[in-house]
């Protein structure tokens, strides 16, 4: 049974149109859950903060309508998971990328949406016949909503899509895919713009920075590479450490699950995993690493307050400054994380590296500065007891979806 | 002294001691060394009669869904389609596109139920044919049945850099045992030492024979009779370092420069040399954890270079009298789990096989809809023991001769699956 309380949702502005108070992670609840038969992949809210897309282990991306709980399948293009979801500038087209190498353009709120009448069969529920002295089951019917007439399907990489990211001019949208290329098309009509290559493993996300010069990627080594969107030249390469071989079984695991940029551009957060173990169970640590966009250098790694094995499947900005993580344990539960950037710590400091004296042939030391990354604990936790595969936050940061392992999409309030 | 770890997720292999090579493995040194002592008409007969057989053993457990038995668009069948192979209406896993274009040489088993899930058990069964007791590996038997009494190479080499540490020769002369290699290197502990001059060392082999015989005076001298044949097969293998030491640039451009392409290539070398049975082990498939990326990444690896060996063995006219068998010790979970993984699974699952003995282009059984189970022809380790067996043209259905006592190759409640021999 459905709880009426928790289908509530409260408003995030007051009767005056003006907004409440600081939203407080202290206080976030879950307000709603939604359920699908198979597990979740990832979510999104698109930009008017109405709709939550999720997609599935059973090649469907489902759209949620908050406030009244209708639920639409987009289907019959993807014949694979859909890995990553994003939305157009205007707000009108919701991109969906899978592990068939395609981008599909839906619209966000088609005019046309097919209503398929399904039989269901409920033992024991519903009307009942009783014929010599048995009850009978009662077949009632349940209205499917199915949109599956996409707007554009593109073939956009041989070997799965991983990626897509609309730039934030609305002109390009960036994608990634196991071809080992980046592609930069133009928004409207889908034409290809812009090849990047040179990542030498699988690269698993890829965004258009803000200012829609530059790309940022991370490919399955935890190399982080900047690009010059418009030459297509690498700027800078990271070793951000969200990688991992695995010498118990002889493989490499990593690369970033999420990535997401703050509001105004500055920084950039890379969800995944590091300190490698055995990754074939599981057993590694989730990681956020931070990276300054100015000096391009990470800047600061979030760890979970519990050091739980597992991967950090969702990152985000909040638009009062700090930043939230989704965790998928490999206990079989999941964690929402909040971290302060601009809390003190006691690791931040410089170290000073190497014993470099006369390197340089001078026979005067070079001391090379190299700053170490904070380590951050967070400052707030919210438990879920499911592994969290995906976290979205409306604009205003007062909502925040997850998409969970179960199959059930959770909406939370601050 | 080595070690017999528990079994499971933890078994590993452990680094082969001295005494351990020179019981076992030691043999195997002259492997390399040994194509030097045959006849290039030699070598051709060897070729054109001896019966070989090439194991590659995926690690942990390959998922079938994976590979050999795609189940598009179902309830566990993952996010990976299904591709059309070289031979009209069979399909396997998109993940190996190389190996699917040699699939009119191999043929494919989907529904073996070895009734475990459990590592051990699963390996044992797939090697030995039988759950239980203290019988010989398929190399170890390929070694005593197919290895001409002339031929002084090792039987059986595994080619490796982990491995499990079994008793492969189980009841058989302990020079049918497999001889392992960690990658490609020669076995450790075989050069004369820094300092110690040729003519210590040729006084120190002639007091190791005196001991020896001294030792052996009132005993069997079987094992001590092994023992040697395995020290002169070491100081053979000595003289052949440069097969170990470097492999032809061009070749690892075909064959990949990682570690299993390496493997793959040497292996090539050894079946060319003559080695009876060569098992390649391709590390990483127990995945209970991101499955699908490290499939990706695991069978990217295996796909072409497997590919290329195959395609290279029926090159050189070699496919006839090379039964290839790619296998793991079970399959993996239909159900995907909360980690992106897939678990144990033996009930329902699947290798490829081909080349000498075996009919190409088949496929043997068959499991339901979604995978859980085994829906037609079901199959086990023994059943395929046999098959391996007859294929090479070993009679599983007769016996080891043991000091009076006979011991049946394969299992007697069990029989080959005819439909796939030639």
């Amino acid at each position: 049974m459905r709880n009426e309380e928790q289908d509530t949702i409260e408003t995030t502005e007051t009767m005056d149109g003006t907004r409440p108070e600081s939203a407080v992670p202290a206080n976030a609840k879950e307000v709603r859950k939604f359920t699908h038969a198979e597990a979740l992949t990832n979510c999104r809210l698109d930009p008017s903060g109405r709709y939550a897309f999720a997609g599935a282990e059973d090649f469907g991306v489902y759209r949620w309508n908050l406030e009244t709980g209708e639920k639409v399948i987009y289907r019959g293009i993807h014949d694979s998971w859909v890995r990553r979801i994003d939305f157009s500038n205007d707000g009108t087209h919701v991109f969906t990328s899978g592990w068939d190498g395609r981008v599909v353009v839906w619209e966000v709120d088609p005019e046309t949406v097919e209503k398929i009448e399904l039989p269901v069969e409920k033992a024991g529920e519903g009307r009942s016949d009783k014929t010599d002295g048995e009850v009978t089951q009662t077949v009632e019917s349940e209205i499917e909503l199915v949109v599956d007439n996409p707007v554009r399907i593109v073939d956009a990489h041989r070997g799965f899509a991983r990626w897509v990211h609309a730039g934030p001019n609305g002109k390009y949208v960036a994608t990634c895919g196991n071809d080992k290329v980046i592609r930069l098309w133009d928004a409207k009509r889908w034409k290809l713009r812009k090849e990047f290559s040179g990542h030498g493993r699988h690269p698993y996300a890829v965004m258009i920075h803000p200012d829609g010069e530059s790309l940022v990627s991370e490919d399955l080594m935890g190399e982080i590479f900047v690009w010059n969107a418009r030459t297509g030249q690498r700027l800078k390469e990271l070793k951000s450490g969200m990688t991992g071989f695995d010498n118990k079984f002889q493989a490499d695991m990593g690369g970033a699950r999420d990535m997401a940029f703050n509001q105004d551009g500055s920084l950039v957060g890379c969800a995944g995993i590091t300190n490698v173990v055995n990754s074939f169970a599981g057993q590694q640590d989730p990681i956020i690493c931070i990276v300054d966009w100015e000096s391009k250098e990470i800047t600061s790694h979030l760890r979970t307050k519990s050091n739980s094995p597992g991967v950090a499947w969702g990152v985000r900005f909040h638009p009062e400054g700090y930043v939230v993580g989704a965790m998928g344990n490999q206990n079989g539960k999941g964690t929402v994380e909040f971290w302060s950037l601009t809390e003190s710590s006691p690791e931040n400091s410089a170290e000073v590296k190497g014993d470099s004296a006369g390197c340089d042939g001078s026979g005067e030391a070079v001391v090379e500065e190299e700053k170490k990354p904070r380590e951050i604990k967070p400052f707030h936790v919210v438990e879920v007891d499911k592994p969290v595969r995906g976290i979205d936050f409306t604009k205003d940061g007062r909502r925040f979806i997850v998409a969970c392992s179960d199959g059930s999409l959770r909406v939370y309030q601050i | 002294m080595t070690m017999r770890r528990n079994a499971g997720c933890n078994t590993i292999d452990h680094h082969v001691t001295r005494r351990q090579f020179m019981g076992t493995g030691a043999m195997a040194g002259a492997m390399a060394g040994f194509g030097s002592l045959l006849t290039p008409a030699m070598a051709g007969e060897m070729k054109s009669k001896q019966k070989q057989i090439l194991q590659v053993y995926l690690q942990g457990g390959v998922s079938q869904f994976e590979a050999w038995d795609p189940k598009p668009g179902t309830k566990y069948g993952g996010p990976f389609r299904p591709i059309s192979t070289s031979v009209p209406g069979l399909q396997i896993c998109e993940l190996l596109p190389y190996t699917a274009s040699k699939m009119h040489l191999l043929s494919v088993v989907r529904s073996i139920n070895l009734e475990t899930d459990d590592h051990t058990v699963g390996r044992l069964f797939m090697e030995k044919g039988r759950k239980n007791g203290d019988y010989p590996f398929v190399g170890a038997v390929a070694s005593k049945y197919l290895t001409t009494p002339d031929n002084p190479l090792p039987g059986y080499v595994h080619i490796t850099t982990r491995g499990i540490v079994d008793q492969t020769a189980g009841f058989l002369e302990s020079k049918h045992a497999m001889m392992r290699l960690e990658g490609v290197k020669p076995p450790t502990n075989l050069e004369r030492p820094q300092g110690v001059p040729k003519e210590l060392a040729i006084r120190a082999e002639g007091l190791r024979k005196q001991l020896n015989n001294q030792f052996g005076g009132k005993r069997s001298r079987a094992l001590i009779d092994s023992y040697d044949t395995s020290f002169e097969q070491a100081q053979q293998l000595m003289a052949r370092a440069d097969l170990f030491e470097k492999q032809d640039e061009k070749e690892l451009d075909r064959y990949g420069r990682h570690w299993f392409g390496r493997r793959c290539l040497l292996a090539k070398t050894l079946l060319e040399e003559g080695v009876t049975c060569v098992k390649v082990t391709h590390h990483g498939y127990d995945t209970h954890a991101e499955n699908f990326n490290f499939h990706v990444e695991q069978l990217d690896e295996f796909d072409k270079t497997f590919a290329t060996l195959l395609g290279d063995i029926e090159e050189r006219g070699m496919l006839d009298n090379v039964l290839v068998v790619i296998y793991s010790e079970f399959g993996r979970t239909p159900k995907v789990n909360h980690k992106y993984g897939r678990d144990h699974w033996g009930k329902s699952f699947s290798i490829a096989l081909g080349g000498c003995g075996i009919q190409p282009g088949g496929v043997i059984g068959a499991t339901n809809a979604d995978g859980t189970e085994v829906s037609e022809r079901e199959v086990d380790g023994a059943h395929l023991f046999h098959t391996y067996m007859q294929a090479v043209g070993i009679d599983s259905q007769s016996n080891h001769a043991l000091d009076g006592r006979a011991v049946p190759i394969g299992d007697p409640v069990a029989a080959p699956i005819k439909e796939l021999l030639s």
